[in-house]
């Protein structure tokens, strides 16, 4: 009932707090992440939106010029989603969100982290598919999105990602067959395990290797 | 009887049977089971048990019932219900029998579901309050049926759909409360004009388009608020020239634009303006300074441009100025300082410049000042506080402020929040901040400061975070900060300070940063360390620290990152460091440490950024268990003395991107990880012993290296492939086997095989064939033709 009144006074109270709550689109971001998940231990405590940056911030590094480099929030028991809005991040390098219980679907929104050079949500309970647009993060050497109840298939477009080191989608629920040209011709059988509706290595030719079956 | 007087009687009887309806709808008793049928639809478990004297047996006593009130002829003409904690909805409530209500009060209940429309049989009804429950679906135009209706307030509920126009209709209605909805915007021209109407508020829904035109007219309007919806195009003028009476202007959070006139001096009883997040441009007209009664001006996310006018001086009774986030770009004018009723002044982020005015000391009942994010340069005025006691929030961040911080500022002791990082502030720190007892946030950092901290503060129990880096403060670090029990982050790095860290700080059981790196500290790490439970970042590099590093440091189950570089710490590294199973980064090098890297340090699965031993006196052999670290980013051990290989184990350490073993004793073959064959010859150098396949390395002997024909067993197989009539390999992918008999070059026909497919794909296979074993791994078959046949 009073939830309404309670977040119109919540922030009237923000806006008499002596500092802006929107000069800051990075602070605004991470906010949202905030905004979105459950924090039994209060690893996001200290992430008070009324701060004129997020660069104090605890797990959260800035550079220089006041802008988000890494998030480290691996083995936070965080639960809730991620949010659309941390790709706003331009300058993060550093995603560990790793051994959560984050839930839901990889925003695809994620391809606008530039600078990205580590993606690890491994170990979460996230669902969906890998989108497509992670092709965009042309600094990538590490995704590990292991350990997850991630569905459709392998996105053709990662075999674009030429800096990529390391690759784990092990243990998911992935399917239809993988990419092995580009990128993704480095990687061993290690890299998919455990997913059980993989059909195996894309056969490129005359004849598909086909068992059939949906893959979406 | 007569045949006429016959019917003259019936006649009169159906006139009093006619007339009784009238009479009974209405009644006493009509009420009552009314309001008790309603009482029995209450869905909540806890029927108000103040609703107890509601009963039938109690009828007669009908205007003695809780919430309920009379008139003089016995019929219920209030029901004041609010905050009674009753779940229901009108849906069961009896509106006809009602028409002698007056005053109508449901306010702060749980009541859903719709208004319904029948409630314009309230005929009387001049008080309605219906906020803060859940009523949803549209408001019913019946409500204008409601003719003497002089208060209605519907705020905070669920409401939804246009604003019926026909609310215009309540020509006697002075009060109009329809905020915090989901109300979305009606044909505003179909709206007639309320000239009685005082208060309006529409926040906080969904309206969108222009300023609702009929508002022009209603002259009486002293309260107007339009805040939080998606209002858009420019304030018309008429508001203005029109709404002379106007007290109260909230426009907050909208669409607006444009420029304020210099006709808002007509507002001359406006006593607040606020009409922050809006996209207005143009000066602040000069001619504010004419609205003598303005206690509350809030202009602040917009992008208004020029002076903040002087004769915001002549207003005497501002209390709150808040001009945050917009272009302003003069200096504070000092006229300013006339405003002693000021207690909330915020001038952050903006293109302010220039020195502070001395008038600003004047401002005595100044409790929250801010600013942070301008141009300003110069001195803060020598007595700036002095007459202000009551200051709780002092911003000065981010600006080119210079000189000493005024020695009085914090001496009304209320001080909580005090910001004034990234300045050239020099000198000392002010006397009285040790005994402001409510100081909660501390910011200090990059300046030019030069006191001596060892008095500075005190025991502060609300002390949530300090940050002093960044300075040349010398002194000592106080045992008293080990009394700040609230404390989350300490930073004093790059500074002068000296002595010995006080094992005091082990009590601080929030701490979770602790930065002390580049300073002058010697003594001992106080094992006293390995009692912050919340720590999740120790930095003590960079100081002339001794002894060995506490083993209860592998208590810190919450470490993200150690640093303890260049430092003159000896003894071993405690193996219990290897239960820090969240540490991303351990960095001890430039020390005198000795023994052997302990194994545990190979449990420390999450490291990932640095693991960096350089620079010490670290002996024995690398440990194998140091390649489950297979996260780690960067691994630097040179400058010991390690000896033997290196194990073939690291090039499990997938992750490495730097890796720097230079000058050690290290011998034998490198490990054949990527990492390792690519390496550049500074990660070897200065080892005499090693060999293998990197740069500035020598090979080592052929000998009976089995994994050097390894590698050329598989390119003979590639090459020779011409001459194999056919191979029988046993492939596996994804735990399923196959056996692949290949044919290559071969147009022989074998029974049975008839016309294989051609086609190009990756397995994980292993055979005999005429060359001998062929080693398992990855083969490519491209444009084979082949017989596969999946086993079990």
């Amino acid at each position: 009932m009073g939830i309404r009144a309670l977040f119109h006074l919540l922030l009237v109270l923000l806006f008499s707090a002596l500092a802006s709550t929107h000069a800051n689109t990075e602070g605004d971001a991470l906010y949202a992440l905030r905004r979105a998940v459950k924090d039994p231990q209060g690893v996001l405590k200290s992430w008070d939106p009324t701060l004129v940056d997020p660069c104090t911030w605890f797990h959260v590094t800035c550079d220089a010029d006041n802008r988000v480099t890494r998030l480290d929030l691996g083995n936070g028991r965080l639960s809730g989603r991620l949010v659309p809005e941390l790709g706003k991040l331009e300058r993060l390098q550093y995603l560990e969100v790793y051994m959560n219980n984050l839930v839901g679907p990889i925003p695809k929104e994620l391809g606008g982290l530039k600078s990205l050079i580590s993606l690890d949500l491994y170990h979460n309970n996230l669902t969906g598919t890998i989108p497509s647009s992670l092709s965009k993060l042309t600094n990538l050497k590490f995704l590990r999105l292991n350990g997850n109840r991630l569905t459709g298939r392998i996105p053709r477009e990662l075999t674009k990602l030429g800096n990529l080191k390391i690759l784990d989608v092990s243990n998911n629920d992935l399917c239809g067959t993988i990419p092995t040209s580009g990128s993704l011709s480095k990687f061993t059988e290690e890299s998919f395990v455990n997913n059980p509706r993989l059909e195996g290595p894309e056969l490129m030719g005359f004849v598909r290797y086909d068992v059939g079956g949906d893959c979406k | 009887m007569t045949p006429t007087r016959r019917t003259s009687l019936i006649l009169f009887y159906l006139l009093l049977i006619s007339l009784l309806p009238l009479k009974i709808t209405s009644s006493p008793r009509t009420q009552a089971e009314a309001l008790i049928r309603w009482k029995n639809s209450f869905t909540s478990s806890s029927s108000p048990t103040s609703l107890a004297s509601w009963s039938l047996t109690n009828l007669s006593n009908l205007c003695n019932w809780t919430s309920i009130a009379c008139d003089s002829s016995g019929t219920v003409s209030q029901i004041n219900l609010s905050n009674a904690n009753i779940s229901g909805s009108l849906t069961d409530f009896n509106f006809t029998a009602f028409s002698t209500l007056t005053r109508f009060d449901l306010s702060n209940n749980n009541l859903e579901g719709p208004i319904l429309s029948t409630i314009g049989g309230l005929s009387k009804l001049t008080f309605l309050d219906l906020s803060t429950n859940f009523f949803e679906d549209n408001i019913p135009p019946e409500v204008a049926q409601l003719t003497e209706l002089q208060y209605l307030n519907l705020n905070n509920n669920n409401l939804n759909g246009t604003i019926p126009y026909q609310l215009s209709n309540l020509q006697k209605i002075r009060y109009l409360d329809l905020g915090s909805n989901y109300l979305e915007t009606p044909d505003w021209s179909k709206f007639s004009s309320m000239p009685l109407l005082t208060h309006l508020g529409l926040y906080y829904n969904d309206i969108t388009f222009e300023f609702p035109s009929f508002i022009l007219n209603c002259r009486n309007l002293t309260f107007l608020d339009l805040s939080l919806n998606q209002l858009s195009g420019q304030i018309p003028e008429f508001v203005f020239t029109n709404l002379g009476k106007l007290e109260y202007l909230n426009l907050t959070d909208n669409l607006f634009q444009g420029v304020f006139p210099s006709s808002v001096s007509k507002l001359s009883n406006l006593i607040e303006i606020r009409v922050a997040n809006n996209k207005f441009s143009g000066s602040i007209p000069e001619d504010i300074g004419l609205l003598s009664d303005l206690q509350i001006v809030e202009l602040s996310n917009n992008s208004f441009v020029g002076h903040i006018p002087s004769s915001i001086g002549q207003l005497k009774k501002l209390q709150s100025l808040d001009l945050r986030m917009n272009a302003l770009n003069s200096t504070i004018p000092p006229e300013l300082g006339l405003c002693t009723n000021l207690t909330y002044l915020a001038l952050a982020m903006n293109l302010l410049s220039g020195e502070l005015p001395l008038s600003l000391s004047n401002l005595i009942k100044i409790t929250e000042l801010g600013l942070s994010d301008n141009f300003f340069s110069g001195i803060i005025p020598g007595d700036f506080g002095k007459y202000s006691p009551f200051l709780s929030y002092v911003s000065f961040s981010n600006n080119s402020f210079s000189g000493e911080l005024p020695p009085e500022l914090c001496s009304g002791l209320a001080l909580e929040d005090f910001t004034v990082n990234g300045n050239n502030f020099t000198g000392s720190l002010p006397a009285c901040l040790r005994n402001c007892s409510k100081l909660n946030r501390v910011r200090l950092d990059e300046n030019h400061f030069t006191g001596n901290i060892s008095d500075a503060f005190g025991v502060h129990p609300d002390l949530d975070f300090i940050a002093l880096s960044g300075n040349q403060f010398v002194g000592q670090i106080s045992p008293e900060w080990g009394e700040c029990k609230n404390l989350s982050n300490l930073q004093l790095d790059r500074n002068r300070i000296s002595g010995e860290i006080p094992a005091e700080l082990g009590n601080l059981t929030r701490l979770a940063v602790l930065s002390l790196d580049s300073n002058e500290l010697t003594g001992k790490i106080p094992s006293e360390l390995g009692k912050l439970g919340m720590l999740f970042k120790l930095n003590l590099s960079n100081n002339h620290l001794t002894g060995e590093i506490p083993q209860s440091l592998g208590n810190l189950t919450k470490l993200n990152y150690l640093e303890l570089s260049n430092n003159n710490l000896i003894g071993d590294i405690p193996e219990d460091l290897g239960n820090c199973d969240k540490l991303l980064s351990l960095g001890l090098s430039h020390n005198d440490l000795s023994g052997e890297i302990p194994s545990e340090l190979g449990n420390l699965f999450a490291l990932q950024y640095m693991l960096d031993l350089s620079s010490n006196s670290f002996s024995g052999t690398i440990p194998q268990n140091l390649g489950k670290l297979t996260a780690l980013e960067n691994l630097n051990l040179s400058h010991n003395n390690l000896s033997g290989r290196i194990p073939e184990s690291l090039s499990s350490m997938i992750s490495l991107r730097f890796i720097d073993f230079s000058y050690n004793e290290l011998t034998g073959q490198i490990p054949s990880g990527r990492i390792f064959r690519n390496a550049s010859e500074n990660a070897f150098v200065g080892n005499s012993g090693l060999c293998g396949s990197a740069a500035g390395l020598l090979p080592c002997n052929l000998a009976s290296a089995p994994g050097k024909s390894t590698s050329h067993t598989k390119k003979i197989w590639k090459r020779k492939l011409g001459f194999l009539q056919f191979q029988v390999l046993h492939c596996s992918f994804l735990q399923r086997s196959f056996m692949v008999t290949t044919f290559y070059n071969s147009y022989k026909t074998i029974e049975g095989l008839g016309d294989m497919p051609r086609m190009s794909f990756t397995m994980f296979c292993k055979g005999k064939g005429r060359l001998g074993e062929v080693q398992s791994g990855k083969y490519l078959f491209r444009d084979l033709r082949f017989k596969i046949l999946e086993t079990n």
